[in-house]
């Protein structure tokens, strides 16, 4: 039942693997783990903690910016196109934002003059 | 198991008690799945080694052996529903949620298998040896090879490798971990050890020309 077949020559790996050392486990070490353990049980078992489990945070972290956005009545921003524009000068003030249209208007405090240019 | 709440000493004592007073692996799990951490306690204090040094050949780095053996533990007590008694003995299951984890981390992470030498290396210098430095610095080299080319081997072959001649599994708990049959474990194993012994022969053979 217990049969490996092993030749003459697997002898030497065989026996290299049965006496192959192993790092102990430091017993402080054991007990402070199965504190964790214990631990993450206790926290598991609360209903924060269940409705932290990992199965639920994906879901939280979809839900939550909507529900967000929702509650304060601003649902555009869920439509809005979020992006990064790195500026060569200081803006001193952003006069309009059309939401609806993904748009947001801003003026330079120099523009008229370089427009006049 | 109204019997198994007891103090910390208590606990250890009935988890390495040897006669008919211990609990059976099989009771404290059904424990366990009614939300019985005490149960766990024992589990863990009986268990815990077993796991580690599997989770540390896995993984091969301490701090990450310990975060699966913990994850193990955790999923032992949130998943002991599925523990079918009868079917699988209780540490066969515990080492099969270890390589499951395992796989998932190393999915996840993508361990490194080569970084293995300095790594385990700076684990076994703790290991008290009664051996001369020189022969020690060899011995060491040697297993250091060894250990080497083991972790090189792909994971199945390695885990079948480690359980059977490392922890003395039966072929059947070996093949229950490896979700195969005992037949396709056996031939796993034979692929294991050739695939092992050519890569120490290449190893030894850089090692000579160097």
């Amino acid at each position: 039942m217990n049969e490996r077949f092993e030749s003459e020559d697997d002898q030497d790996v065989v026996e290299r693997l049965r006496t192959m050392r192993e790092q102990p486990l430091d017993p402080h070490a054991a007990a402070r783990m199965r504190l964790a353990v214990l631990n993450r049980i206790e926290q598991g078992q609360g209903f924060i903690g269940w409705f932290l489990r990992p199965l639920w945070r994906p879901v939280l972290a979809t839900i939550l910016p909507f529900a967000t956005g929702l509650a304060f009545g601003q649902s555009d921003y869920l439509s809005e196109t979020r992006m990064m524009i790195e500026l060569q000068e200081p803006i001193e003030l952003a006069t309009s934002i059309d939401a609806s249209h993904n748009l947001i208007e801003i003026y330079f405090p120099d523009q008229e003059a370089r427009e006049d240019d | 198991m109204a019997a198994v709440s007891a103090s910390t000493l208590s606990l250890v004592w009935m988890a390495n008690a040897k006669d008919d007073t211990a609990p059976q692996d099989e009771a404290l799990m059904q424990a366990i799945r009614a939300g019985d951490k005490d149960a766990l306690n024992i589990l863990m204090i009986r268990h815990m080694r077993a796991i580690y040094a599997f989770a540390l050949n896995l993984t091969r780095n301490p701090e990450d052996a310990e975060d699966l053996t913990q994850e193990t533990f955790v999923r032992c007590f949130t998943k002991a529903h599925t523990y079918k008694p009868g079917k699988v003995k209780v540490t066969t299951w515990l080492h099969t949620l270890t390589r499951n984890l395992a796989i998932d981390a190393f999915r996840r992470r993508r361990w490194t298998l080569e970084s293995e030498s300095e790594e385990f290396g700076g684990c076994l210098d703790n290991l008290a040896d009664e051996r001369s430095p020189d022969s020690h610095l060899e011995a060491e080299d040697r297993e250091g090879m060894f250990r080497s080319c083991l972790g090189r081997l792909p994971e199945r072959q390695r885990t079948a490798l480690l359980l059977c001649y490392h922890r003395g599994f039966s072929n059947r708990q070996a093949a229950a971990v490896l979700g195969v049959s005992v037949d396709a474990l056996v031939s796993l194993l034979a692929r294991a050890r050739r695939t092992l012994k050519s890569s120490i022969a290449s190893a030894e053979s850089v090692g000579r020309r160097l």
